[in-house]
């Protein structure tokens, strides 16, 4: 019974380009070598392993590993310069989130002698050898062990490319995360309550690349509603849409699905309004197709013009359906603000559309990432 | 003070996400022969030693499989390895396979409760073992 949890899901991990970086028999060949020299009087040379290194890894057009984690099966491919392509098939175990090992036993030859009979160097007995490899994932690192008795020695290492970061890197850390948006020049935004709700800091938004925390003002359980302040002046802040929504209009959605696991620029979506209720006849709540990840949530729903409809709030599951999404009406988000006294504006009718320029600017600036630990 | 043996080890398991090593003192008490081995009962001649000391170096390949290397000592001399096997919250049980890999090798079993160990080594694929040693482990940091 042990406490190991991996978090590893089914995946292929792939290790490419590997390199050698470190080969304890170029450094046996070269010793001998200088003693052989030494012998006869000649010049040794200091051993480089830079340009050892640089040899053997000019004999490899690729060496190539991919880790199947659902079948623990690794496959190594590799080719020689000149050499036909060469395909090996290993189980792998699963040590931590970061290590995986291959324990390789095998039978080699042992006490060479001449064969006279034969012509060729034969072996005396046969010993069991025991390779041990470890592959460390998020370093795209490999090292060859050799276990002999009481030791443990390194005959080779591999720096590879890897496609694999540890789980427990940057963004999932972050307890929860989602987005905002900025409702007037005060530094007060609008999320979703639930993005903030498990937080045991303060919230914090990412301004300018920078950290900033932000305080929790108010927040509506019921509507899914926070409203915060950071500590700044925006370059940017949302109005809200003078006219109300109307099915088949137009709609944006920005914001940061997957936190920034996925990347750090804001994202946009778009569809329509599909519906003026949410789920279960919400009347706080708008339906629209555009697509809303984990991570949306608390994000804008803007027309044409960049003037607030909703915020982004829920989704019906990807399993059971397609375009299915909702937002909060921004009227209720106003009564939200209305009953917290905090200001905010209205967008002028305008009779033209804004630009997808001025558009991506205009959320660029006012949309952020809000997370806490 | 046995069972905190186990639990320490057990411990030293479950805390670290990256496995860390198990260091073993070990110190062989027992000296035992079988000259038998060949047939289906025991001849077992016990012979008691002054403790001969030695380490073990336990890594975890994965939850519940580990490698063991055996250190010896100018008391033990040069020891076999290394041991590849399991490892669950009762014991560890490790095999050595030296010459070829369908002999039965030796088998190191440490018992996690008691701290006590045998080391039994098999000639070929004969049932019964040869040599055993046996003594008692504790845990080092």
């Amino acid at each position: 019974m042990f406490f190991i949890h991996t978090n590893l899901k089914a995946e292929i991990i792939k290790f490419s380009s590997c390199k050698f970086t470190k080969d304890s028999l170029s450094k046996t060949f070269h010793d001998v070598l200088n003693n052989q020299k030494k012998e006869k009087g000649e010049k040794t040379t200091p051993y480089n392993i830079k340009k050892e290194m640089a040899e053997i890894n000019a004999k490899y057009e690729f060496i190539d590993k991919t880790f199947n984690t659902e079948s623990g099966i690794m496959v190594k491919t590799q080719k020689k310069i000149e050499k036909e392509k060469e395909e090996v098939q290993s189980n792998f175990e699963i040590r931590d989130d970061n290590t995986f090992i291959i324990v390789d036993i095998r039978e080699t030859g042992a006490d060479p002698f001449y064969n006279k009979e034969t012509k060729k160097i034969d072996f005396k007995s046969t010993r069991v050898q025991y390779d041990v490899y470890f592959y460390y994932l998020s370093k795209g690192i490999v090292e060859k062990y050799n276990y002999g008795g009481r030791h443990k020695k390194l005959d080779y290492q591999q720096k590879c490319k890897t496609n694999y970061s540890l789980p427990d890197s940057s963004d999932s850390k972050n307890i929860a995360s989602g987005s905002g948006f900025f409702i007037n020049r005060n530094g007060y935004f609008v999320t979703n309550n639930h993005v903030i709700s498990e937080c045991r800091s303060k919230s914090k938004i990412t301004f300018n690349k920078k950290e900033v925390e932000a305080d929790l003002i108010a927040t509506d359980a019921t509507l899914d509603i926070a409203l915060l302040k950071a500590d700044i002046r925006p370059k940017n802040f949302l109005k809200f849409s003078n006219d109300r929504p109307e099915k088949l209009q137009k709609v944006i959605v920005a914001g940061y699905p997957f936190g920034k696991g996925l990347s750090d620029d804001l994202k946009f979506t778009q569809g329509i309004i599909s519906s003026l209720k949410g789920y279960a006849d919400n009347s706080n709540e708008l339906q629209i197709d555009a697509a809303i990840n984990p991570g949306n949530s608390g994000g804008p729903i803007v027309n044409d013009d960049g003037d607030l409809l909703a915020v982004a709030v829920s989704g019906l599951s990807k399993d059971i359906a397609e375009g299915i999404n909702f937002g909060i009406k921004g009227s209720s988000v106003m009564n939200f603000l209305d009953v917290n006294s905090i200001d905010y504006t209205y967008s002028k009718t305008s009779t033209f559309s804004f630009g997808n320029k001025k558009l991506n600017k205009l959320l660029e600036e006012s949309t952020v990432y809000t997370y806490c630990n | 003070m046995k069972k905190l043996f186990a639990i320490f080890v057990i411990f030293l398991c479950s805390i670290n996400p990256t496995l860390a090593d198990i260091n073993l003192s070990c110190a062989t008490t027992n000296w035992n022969t079988n000259e038998d081995f060949d047939k289906d009962q025991y001849n077992v001649e016990y012979k008691e030693l002054k403790p001969s000391r030695f380490s073990v170096i336990i890594e975890v390949t994965s939850p519940g499989k580990v490698i063991g290397r055996l250190i010896g000592s100018s008391e033990t001399g040069n020891m076999r390895g290394p041991y590849v096997g399991t490892m669950d919250d009762n014991k560890i049980k490790m095999n050595h396979k030296a010459f070829k890999i369908n002999e039965k090798g030796s088998d190191f079993t440490l018992d996690l409760i008691s701290g006590m160990f045998e080391n039994e080594t098999y000639i070929g694929q004969y049932k019964y073992w040869w040599i055993q040693q046996t003594g008692t482990c504790r845990s080092v940091e």
